[in-house]
Formats: structure tokens, C-alpha cells, sequence
């Protein structure tokens, strides 16, 4: 028996119309894209506190470290550029200015590391089952809340022990970390896109976050830097997204960095943009994740 | 057969697939040649399915099978044409682990709510999955360490919990043992008469036989064939064999699962030789390949001098034989029997080749069995001996299966019982322990009274032994850690002449044997080869005796790959 004649596309697309056949062969529109991944936010959610349990289990003190690894991050930033090198030049409160730094980036940092692996660290499940693969990229960002929670609290109480004031400023600073998240969310949905594409790229996202890592503030004020360059230069080294998430962090902690609703509105912009942006590119990629 | 409900399930309306590959030249040279390739591995598909049937897809390697379904499941696009489905897919696919560093238990929440399930009726259907996949306690432990084989058949309990309207299978049921098969075929059956409809991909006519009332047949990403089973399967099974003429179907390669084989049981005990026996030996025993009792009564005491037994055709010298003696670089051959066993040809023919030739021709088997140890020096610090009646090669497979290498002898013993020549050898050799595998029909109760003096622990009987169980109890001894790669023979009588060699290449390299029926996984050997989770598998014996599906499923059991590949994870360096 041959295959006999196949029906033509249209009396193929009647029959499968006939019968509320949904297509697999064409990309969502973005609308139900978003939909479906909104119909799949337990799963998302599932995924996201499985891997994050997952990080510290292989260690005997466990959740420990997510106090630890931060903690012992800020000690050794305040060796090497609080007492070695000294850029604490314009800082009245470097410690708790040092750690906002570090705990803040360090979040952007595993972020954008992870969110460029997101679809190569999956294959078993992008090859196993059909789901929209945004929800890969999403749950890296909310892996990293998961398990950043104890590195927050651990600023939490150390701003005060540093002689800052309990203050109604300090509401702000979730908002400063779900700004930074969506930030982040977005960039780390262009990444994995790119990353899939061509692997080799992700031999430049150390490259790029070391980078940003240096000139973001971290372990600076760049207020005081920027004078030395001319306007253009430090507009940008304030504006651009890593550094204001830093800013507004401290901004919600610290009295030395007064809360200015400018650098609140451009983070706001950076987050709706990153996230539009990073969510179309994405999309557009569909089908093309974990191919060959 | 279900009568096919006429509403349609999967429409695929000429849907072409082309993948690109990257193509890093490997092979030698200087510049390395990187392209991109091009594979154009589904040419103009149309076909639609319906609720409640079961498709085969049949074809043969590369013919674009599981591309084609990966399409249907909805996981790639195609390249040109529309694929429409009733609902989310779920694919089966062989090698998806789901997130290898979680747990089953993990896995299953993140499996079944992706497929679309919500928490609460994960909640709700959590005990089953874990019930039906038989995993038990190691749910909590990371996928990871499972084998291949626990891992499918969680990802086949997730998979169809959640009763998808179509499921596609690749290769799935391959892996695990009949019982579990059985279970799945069950579960799908259940899936169509929810009318829901399964596609499966397999290399087994037989399997897709069995399963399917349909089957589609690609070759070269052209679908050739669409209709019944049976007609498809039929004229794809002529097809293959006039492609391959004269030569017979060419086995499917399995990677980790290697075959030894040769075309005659001499053939295939020098091959397992040479390819088990890296090392040179100073001694060689040869046995008759007409006496196999014989044969595996002298592996033990072969093993204790580090001497592999190879079977020769007892008329001549074949040059398989010879040259595998030459390649061990065997300076002494111990012959198995006189004249009457072995033509005097054959050791003329080693004598020639510069071997010294030591028979023990001490009348008949049961004598040689009992000289052979004086022979090979091996008759000191002897824990147990197996007495196995000379005309039962089964009892003597399982004794040689159960004894332990350096520390069990196995002899044979005469229709006429226990005979002098036997006492006087216990009385020498003075085991802890005597085991007489025969009833008191084959060996006397009043033949054992003088054996009791000499045994310090004892004459026990063990009556009728399957050599698959006592495969099986032998290798539960071993720790899984120890164990590498496992052998595996054929269970059935006529085709032990292919573990002789293999007993004994297995004790030297001091790895479990395991033993398998023609068509099936047996369960001992199952629960065995689950546990001891081997990186690699060696088959002993042609198709005849192991058939490639069994092949096939003990790729199940390998080991997966090491743990966790994941790179340090913090990246807190400056």
C-alpha cells in the first residue's frame, strides 16, 4: 500500500481546523506565547526552587553557604580595595557601601552567567517535553531570588551595624531588587538566544561581566571618579543599568546615597525596555532552541 | 485493534526538515575543516492519525524516524509544511533525562508540570508514578545515579501519568525487563482506549508488530509506506533483506553493549580469548568442544594458575585456535582427555607450533576432571568443591557460575557415582565444604558418607539449580562500585559451548557473569545487572544464542555518564 495521495495544505488545514487541532509547526503570536507561559508559571516556579535547593545540597552546611560565600566575598573585597588599595576615597560608610556592592552584582553576575547556559544546561528537558522555552531564562532569574534571599538579609543586618539608621527609605529596597530581577530577566533571555545560536559566545559573558564588574561601582563611588571624565563619559558610567542597580540599593540603605526619583525612573525604563526587548528576541528564537 | 475513532489526532501535511549540523574535522590534518552541513532528513511527510491508534514507525538508521517524531511531539519545527495535534504532545525519548542533578522525586514535579499538569494534581498522581516506575527509595537521590534503565522507566511513568492525548515513544520500551514492558504495553493500550493516540519508534519489527495497527516506513526521509502493520512490517522486513543479500540482517550496533561472537563455538572461544585476555599466559587448557561438562569443570583449577580454557574441535588444530595459543604466548597447552577426546592431530599440531603438550588422559571425564587439579597444581587451600554430575553441562555452568575464582573446584562425577578416585582426591585436596549438585538418584545418599570425614564443614546437596539464579547469587556478592564491566551469556543449553571461555575470562579479569534467556531479560539477572549499574556489557554468543532486542535492552543498564558535569557554579574570582 502506498502512501496514497496526501491531502493538499488547504484540505489539510480544513480537516485539522474541522476539528480544533492546535499547529505545532508555526511560532505562537507573542500573545499566546506569553499566555501559555503564564499557564505554566508552577512549573516555572517548580523549576526554579528545585534548582536552587539543588545549588548548596551537595555541601554539608547547606543553606550555610549562602551566607558564607558572600560573606567571605566581602571580607576579602575589603582587604584587597578598603585597606590595600584604597578606593574607599569619598566614602564615608565603605563597609556597608562595599557589601550593597557585592551582594547586589554577585546577583547580576550568576545571573547573567547562568541565564546565557539556560537552554544548553536544559537540553534533557528541552528535548524531553514541549513547553515555551521563556520559562528556562525566567527561572534562572528566579533561582538566583531563591537563593539570594539569605545573602539580602545578611545586608539587612549589617547596614545597621555599620551605624546607618533604620529609615522608611529602607521600604525601597525590594523595589530596587525587583527592578534589578527584571533587568536582569531581560538580558538574561538575549543571552541564552544568542548563546543557543552560537555557543562560542558564551566564552565572552565572563569576559563581559568581569567588565562590568570593574566599572559599575562595586568597590567605587562613581560619583567621585566620574568628574575626571568628561560629561558624556560619566553619564553613562552612572546611567547605565548595572551601576543604577547598585545606586539604588544604596540609595535604600544608606543615608550618604539620598533617594533620587531620576535614578529610580531611568532604572524603571532600563527594566521595561530589557524585559520587551529580551522577551521579543526570545520569542522570535522559538523553535530554535536546543535544535541539532 | 481499537476500532480507530475517525476524528483526527495529528494532521502532518508535507512537512520537509532540514538540519543543519556543525561538522568539526576530526580525522588527522592540519587546518581544521569546519562546515556547516546540511541534512535534509524529512522529505515531504503527510499523513494523519487518529484517536485511539497505535503507529509504528519503522526504518532503518538515519532513515529520519525520531526526527519526524520530535516534529510530531511538537519539540522542532519543521522546516516547511504544518503539523497540527489535538493538545500537547509528550515525548518519550530515550536519552532525555529530564535535570540529571535533581532528584526523581524533583523530576517528577518539574516533568509532569511541564507537560502541563498543576501542582496539585501532581500531588494527586505522585504515588502512582513513583509505584509504576519501581524506582523505591532511590526517588530521592539524583537522577544522576540511576541507570539508563530507571531513568526511562520514570520518565515512561511521567510521561503517561498525565495521560497525553499523543504520545510519542523513541526507542523507550527497549530498555527494562519483560515485567516492565508488559506493564507499559498495558498503559498504552489504556492511553488508546482513552483515545489517545501513540506513535512509536523502533528498530524491533517485533515490537511494533505487537504494539501497533499501523505503521509507516521511511527510508531516506521519504515515506515509502503507510497502512497496516502487518503489510508494512512485512514488506519493509523483505526489503531489508534483499538490500542486504545473502549476508542476513547486520545487527544494530549498541554502544556499551559489546558482542563477542564467532561463527563456530571454537570460533567464538578464541575470539573471546584474545579479546578478554589482553595479557600473555604460560599455560592454555584446551577442552574439547564435544565435552562442555568437561570444559567448565576446568575453569576454576585453570583460573587458579591464571590459564584461560579455550575449546578446539577434537578432530584438528583450527587456525583460530592456533593462532590465539600463539598470541597468549602459551609455552605449556594442558590437553583435556586421550586420544579418544582430543585426535592426537591436534597435539601433534601444538607440539609443532613449539608447545609442550600435557595431556591428562586419565580414561574418562570424571578422571580428568579429578587429575586436572593435580595437573594445574590447584588442589591446595580449596574452600568448596562442587560435585556436578558429567553428563548435566547446566549443573556445571552453575556451579562454575557460583564458585568463587582461587577458592572452588568443580568436579565431575561418573553415572556409577563417587568413586574411589574421588574420595582420595577430597582426602588431598580436604575442602572446607563438599556441595554435591545432583539428587540421590544421579549420586547416591551412601556415596556421601565417606565424603562427610573429609569435609570439615560438611556435604551439603543443592538440588536442581537454574544458572540463572546462581549466576545471579554469585554477582549479588560483588559491590556495584567494584564492579565494571559485566559479562553476559546465554541461559539456553545448547548454546553453552560460548560462556566456557567466558567463565573463564570473566574470573581471571574477576567480573560477574550473568546470564540472559534468547528473547528476554530474565528477573534475577534484571534485579543484578539494575544493581551493579555496569559502564560496559560484554555479550558472549551470536544472535541465535542472545538476540539483538536483548542487546538492545541491556543498554538500559549502563551507567550514565559521570557525575554531575555542571562547572563550579559561584563565580566569585576577580
Amino acid at each position: 500500500m502506498s502512501p496514497g495521495p496526501a491531502l493538499s495544505v488547504e484540505e489539510a488545514r480544513a480537516l485539522a481546523r474541522r476539528h480544533g487541532l492546535t499547529s505545532l509547526s508555526a511560532r505562537p503570536g507573542l500573545g499566546r506565547y506569553l499566555a501559555e507561559l503564564w499557564r505554566r508559571r508552577q512549573f516555572v516556579l517548580t523549576l526554579s526552587a528545585a534548582q536552587g535547593a539543588a545549588q548548596y545540597e551537595k555541601n554539608r552546611l547547606g543553606h550555610l553557604w549562602a551566607v558564607f560565600n558572600p560573606a567571605l566575598l566581602i571580607v576579602s573585597y575589603f582587604l584587597v580595595f578598603g585597606l590595600l588599595l584604597r578606593t574607599d576615597r569619598g566614602v564615608d560608610n565603605f563597609i556597608a557601601f562595599l557589601s550593597i556592592g557585592v551582594v547586589l552584582f554577585g546577583v547580576t553576575a550568576s545571573v547573567l552567567t547562568s541565564g546565557a547556559k539556560a537552554i544548553s544546561n536544559n537540553l534533557g528537558l528541552v528535548r524531553a517535553l514541549r513547553f515555551p522555552r521563556a520559562a528556562l531564562p525566567v527561572s534562572v532569574s528566579l533561582t538566583e531570588l531563591y537563593t539570594s534571599w539569605p545573602a539580602f538579609a545578611l545586608l539587612l543586618l549589617l547596614t545597621p551595624l555599620t551605624g546607618e539608621a533604620l529609615s522608611w527609605h529602607w521600604l525601597l529596597f525590594p523595589v530596587a531588587v525587583l527592578l534589578q530581577m527584571l533587568q536582569l530577566t531581560g538580558l538574561a533571555l538575549v543571552l541564552a538566544r544568542l548563546v543557543n545560536a552560537s555557543r562560542d559566545l558564551a566564552n565572552f559573558i565572563p569576559l563581559a561581566v568581569r567588565l562590568m564588574r570593574y566599572t559599575s561601582g562595586v568597590f567605587f563611588s562613581i560619583s567621585v571618579f566620574a568628574d575626571r571624565f568628561p560629561e558624556l563619559v560619566g553619564q553613562v558610567l552612572t546611567y547605565q543599568p548595572f551601576a543604577l542597580q547598585l545606586e539604588l540599593g544604596r540609595q535604600a540603605l544608606l543615608e550618604e546615597h539620598p533617594v533620587t526619583p531620576l535614578s529610580w525612573l531611568v532604572s524603571l525604563g532600563w527594566a521595561v525596555l530589557l524585559l520587551v526587548v529580551g522577551t521579543v528576541v526570545f520569542w522570535r528564537g522559538e523553535g530554535t532552541y536546543g535544535r541539532g | 485493534m481499537g476500532a480507530a475513532d475517525p476524528r483526527p489526532s495529528v494532521v502532518v501535511s508535507h512537512v520537509d526538515i532540514v538540519y543543519r549540523v556543525y561538522a568539526g574535522g576530526r580525522s588527522g590534518g592540519s587546518g581544521e575543516r569546519r562546515g556547516v552541513r546540511t541534512v535534509h532528513a524529512v522529505k515531504d511527510v503527510s499523513f494523519v492519525a487518529h484517536h485511539g491508534e497505535s503507529i509504528g514507525v519503522i526504518g532503518r538508521n538515519g532513515s529520519g524516524k525520531s526526527t519526524l517524531l520530535r516534529t510530531v511531539a511538537g519539540l522542532v519545527p519543521p522546516t516547511s509544511g504544518e503539523v497540527w495535534a489535538d493538545g500537547t504532545p509528550s515525548l518519550l525519548g530515550v536519552n532525555a533525562v529530564l535535570v540529571k542533578q535533581l532528584s526523581g522525586a524533583r523530576n517528577i514535579y518539574i516533568g509532569a508540570q511541564a507537560l502541563g499538569l498543576s501542582k496539585a494534581e501532581v500531588d494527586e498522581i505522585y504515588d502512582e508514578i513513583v509505584e509504576f516506575s519501581e524506582i523505591g527509595d532511590a526517588i530521592h537521590l539524583p537522577m544522576s545515579t540511576y541507570s539508563s534503565g530507571m531513568a526511562a522507566r520514570l520518565r515512561f511513568a511521567i510521561s503517561t501519568a498525565a495521560t497525553p492525548p499523543v504520545l510519542v515513544i523513541d526507542e523507550a520500551l527497549a530498555t527494562g525487563d519483560a515485567h516492565f514492558r508488559a506493564r507499559s504495553q498495558e498503559r498504552i493500550e489504556k492511553l488508546r482506549g482513552q483515545a489517545g493516540t501513540v506513535f512509536l519508534v523502533s528498530h524491533s519489527a517485533a515490537t511494533i508488530r505487537a504494539m501497533c495497527d499501523r505503521a509507516l516506513w521511511l527510508d531516506q526521509g521519504e515515506l515509502v509506506m503507510d497502512g497496516p502493520v502487518d503489510e508494512v512490517v512485512d514488506a519493509y522486513a523483505a526489503a531489508a533483506e534483499r538490500s542486504l543479500g545473502a549476508g542476513g540482517p547486520v545487527e544494530p550496533e549498541v554502544p556499551g553493549v559489546e558482542r563477542w561472537k564467532g561463527r563456530t563455538r571454537f570460533h567464538t572461544s578464541a575470539l573471546v580469548s584474545r579479546q578478554g585476555t589482553p595479557d600473555r599466559c604460560d599455560t592454555v587448557v584446551l577442552a574439547s568442544g564435544a565435552d562442555l561438562a568437561l570444559a567448565l569443570s576446568a575453569v576454576p583449577a585453570a583460573t587458579t594458575v591464571g590459564a584461560p580454557v579455550l575449546l578446539t574441535s577434537s578432530k584438528r588444530l583450527m587456525k583460530v585456535t592456533a593462532a590465539e595459543v600463539e598470541r597468549l604466548g602459551a609455552r605449556r597447552v594442558v590437553l583435556l582427555g586421550d586420544a579418544g577426546v582430543v585426535d592426537e592431530d591436534v597435539a601433534d599440531a601444538l607440539r609443532e607450533s613449539g608447545v609442550a603438550v600435557e595431556r591428562v588422559e586419565e580414561g574418562d571425564a570424571e578422571s580428568v576432571s579429578v587429575a586436572l587439579l593435580d595437573d594445574l597444581d590447584a588442589s591446595s587451600g580449596v574452600d568448596t568443591v562442587y560435585l556436578v554430575p558429567g553428563e548435566d553441562p547446566m549443573a556445571a555452568l552453575s556451579a562454575v557460575l557460583t564458585a568463587r575464582p582461587g577458592r572452588d573446584r568443580v568436579l565431575l562425577v561418573g553415572p556409577e557415582g563417587v568413586r574411589d578416585a574421588h574420595v582420595e582426591a577430597l582426602r588431598r585436596i580436604a575442602p572446607a565444604r563438599v556441595v554435591v549438585v545432583a539428587d540421590a538418584e544421579d549420586v547416591a545418599e551412601a556415596d556421601l558418607a565417606p565424603l562427610r570425614e573429609l569435609a570439615t564443614e560438611g556435604v551439603e546437596r543443592w538440588l536442581s539449580p537454574t544458572p540463572v539464579q546462581a549466576a545471579a547469587e554469585a554477582a549479588d556478592g560483588l559491590a556495584a562500585e567494584a564492579v565494571g564491566v559485566v559479562f553476559v551469556a546465554s541461559s539456553q543449553p545448547e548454546s553453552v559451548g560460548d560462556a566456557v571461555t567466558g567463565a573463564a575470562v570473566a574470573a581471571l579479569a574477576n567480573a560477574p557473569i550473568l546470564l540472559v534467556d534468547r528473547d528476554e531479560v530474565p528477573s534475577a539477572t534484571h534485579a543484578q545487572l539494575e544493581r551493579l549499574a555496569p559502564s560496559h556489557v560484554v555479550l558472549l554468543g551470536g544472535e541465535m544464542a542472545v538476540a539483538p532486542a536483548v542487546r538492545q535492552s541491556l543498554a538500559g543498564y549502563l551507567r550514565q555518564g559521570g557525575p554531575g558535569r555542571g562547572e563550579s557554579e559561584g563565580d566569585v574570582d576577580l
